[in-house]
């Protein structure tokens, strides 16, 4: 399923393409709101990378975006459209919490633990979906969506009920120190292990998908189901397995944040990572390096917004317009490539 | 955006009518995107999700100079109109004139698809739009009403949260209704009478929970009892979805288009 070097830089100038379409579009939205655009988009950029601290920052907040992106993808190439990331990742990031707090194991051994609950944690969330679809036919689009909200509510009666720390806060208590997750750079700088185990996640997805017999079955679900059907492909199997991992992973990416950055569950940490994922792995074309990249720029945006809002007073929700006009554009591809293709036919 | 239209002309009329543009409006977009250019439909309406959630935040601040909340606004309470009828008029005028509307609306589908040429047409173009073609019918002109009106009944729904249930527009009020739809219509087979039942059964889970919030010293956890329309719902799902050989409609989503047929 090699594609040409043509063909990639086709994908690769349609992202870039719609990306500047949509800035160009949100510049227009800026003005009309009575901003500056230049203002907004510089305030933007100087938030997420103006200095090198805010650089690591930016980068510490985009590794939950892309392994939510992973997560997203790995489901959408077995045509598992998986939204439910985001309660997979609450329920994965509660699990982490609850081991690191509640158990004493020795350093390392313990933040392996914690890791392995999210993902754990994740999985069974997506096991319901991936159950009720193997056994009761049921959408998967839809089950995932609702289930979200069950997971919304069950993780805020944990939080606020059983499970409620000393504080005030709406969390629960302090993990573990042998639970945290070490910092790579020294303090002033964000940068922690988390930035590693994402990278080796988009290996570990890489490898799935282009080195397994089982990665390569579920991109043949993907692609046709019918055709993969006689050609003895389980098609409910493979869902399932898709379904699972994507959970599992999106676990992951709930306790690395748990675990990193909070170090304690605090209820309604995740703004919208799962939900951000599903663009970014649309953006990338569901290629695990190219989530790297589209994971940073959501990461970018996410982090510079604040800056944006509180400098130059453009809404920090501009950012989910632009992220969903991404898309939007991305749609296009269709009528770029028939013209692309036309015109190749008459100029080449 | 109903709330936007009510607050600037003060007329809650006018507030539904804007809502409705906007839907068809954002419909637009979408029929362009998967009808016109064949794009993948998942892809294109998540993308508007994203958008129209973004546009929802930075119009709330544009306009209101607010954040999260509008301000109230002017809203449809009763419909006093059915008030002069005897013995059951007080209890009608209660009903949110949106409940009539909605009445409406399901008999008005009932009746396109079942007495009229054109919802034929309709049902023609979602089961074989290629055997629509070579009947004559224009496939694409159809879809992009059919997504048009939806996107129009969608904008009415937003209208009956906004000022119908309500007086304003708070991030997250919609809470995933437009997803329960679509749970309703694969739960009520595509069929408008069915859907109209299975969406108020979603509607009394909806009541369950806020009724049994309202029990003092409830033992069962707040969280549980907003839980209970979305579990309920799933189980539904799971029990209606079994066994069934029929997946809906055979043609939803299969792009018919000279951009992708040609690739």
């Amino acid at each position: 399923m090699k594609k040409n070097l043509t063909g990639v830089w086709e994908e690769v100038s349609l992202s870039f393409l719609s990306v500047a379409l949509s800035l160009l579009v949100g510049a227009i939205i800026i003005s009309v709101l009575g901003y500056s655009p230049i203002a907004a988009y510089g305030a933007l950029l100087r938030g997420a990378m103006g200095s090198p601290v805010a650089f690591t920052a930016m980068i510490k907040k985009a590794v939950p975006l892309i392994l939510s992106g992973l997560a997203v993808a790995v489901g959408f190439r077995c045509s598992a459209f998986n939204i439910g990331v985001e309660g997979q990742l609450m329920v994965g990031a509660l699990c982490a919490a609850l081991a690191g707090i509640y158990l004493s194991l020795p350093p390392v051994i313990h933040l392996v633990v914690v890791l392995l609950a999210g993902i754990v944690g994740g999985m069974l969330f997506a096991f319901v979906p991936a159950l009720l679809k193997l056994k009761c036919n049921v959408n998967v689009t839809i089950s995932t969506i609702i289930l979200n909200y069950v997971a919304q509510f069950f993780v805020q009666f944990c939080v606020m009920g059983p499970f409620h720390g000393y504080s005030a806060m709406e969390a629960t208590d302090k993990l573990a120190p042998s639970a945290q997750m070490p910092s790579l750079l020294p303090k002033p700088y964000q940068l922690n292990l988390g930035v590693v185990i994402m990278i080796l996640t988009v290996f570990f997805v890489y490898y799935l998908f282009n080195k397994t017999v089982q990665g390569y079955e579920m991109t043949a679900v993907g692609l046709n189901q019918t055709a993969s059907q006689f050609q003895g492909i389980s098609v409910d199997k493979m869902a399932f397995l898709a379904l699972l991992i994507s959970g599992g992973i999106a676990g992951l990416s709930g306790s690395i944040e748990v675990s990193g950055t909070l170090n304690r569950y605090v209820n309604g940490f995740s703004t919208g990572y799962g939900f951000s994922g599903i663009p970014i792995a649309l953006m990338a074309q569901n290629n695990p390096f190219a989530i790297i990249l589209t994971g940073l720029f959501f990461g970018l945006m996410k982090s510079g917004s604040f800056m944006m809002q509180s400098t130059v007073g453009v809404s920090a929700d501009l950012v989910n317009i632009i992220q969903g006009l991404v898309v939007v554009f991305l749609c296009f591809e269709n009528f770029f490539r028939y013209y692309l293709a036309k015109w190749k036919v008459q100029h080449v | 955006m109903a709330v936007v239209g009510s607050y600037f002309t003060g007329s809650p009329i006018m507030g539904i009518l804007l809502a409705m543009l906007v839907g068809i409006l954002i419909s637009a977009i979408h029929s362009l995107l998967t009808i016109t250019f064949g794009a993948k439909q998942a892809v294109s309406s998540m993308a508007l999700v994203l958008l129209a959630d973004g546009l929802a935040g930075v119009g709330v601040q544009a306009f209101f100079k607010t954040k999260g909340t509008t301000p109230t606004v002017m809203n449809l309470p009763g419909s006093p109109l059915f008030a002069h009828i005897p013995v059951i008029g007080n209890f009608m005028a209660g009903l949110s004139p949106f409940v009539y509307i909605g009445f409406g609306v399901l008999i008005g589908e009932i009746f396109l698809f079942k007495y009229t040429k054109f919802g034929f047409h309709i049902s023609v173009v979602g089961e074989n739009p290629t055997m629509a073609e070579s009947a004559g019918l224009n496939v694409h002109a159809i879809r992009w009403i059919s997504v048009l009106s939806s996107g129009m009944l969608g904008g009415l729904g937003g209208a009956m949260l906004s000022i119908g249930q309500m007086n304003l527009y708070q991030d997250g009020m919609i809470a995933g209704r437009g997803y329960l739809a679509l749970g309703a219509v694969s739960m009520g087979r595509w069929n408008p009478l069915y859907v109209y039942g299975s969406s108020m059964l979603f509607g009394l889970f909806d009541a369950l929970q806020l009724w049994l919030q309202t029990i003092p010293s409830n033992p069962i956890p707040a969280e549980f009892i907003q839980m209970l329309p979305y579990v309920a719902i799933v189980c539904i799902l799971a029990i209606s979805s079994r066994n069934i050989k029929y997946f809906g409609i055979t043609s939803a989503g299969v792009p018919f288009t000279k951009y992708v047929s040609e690739r």
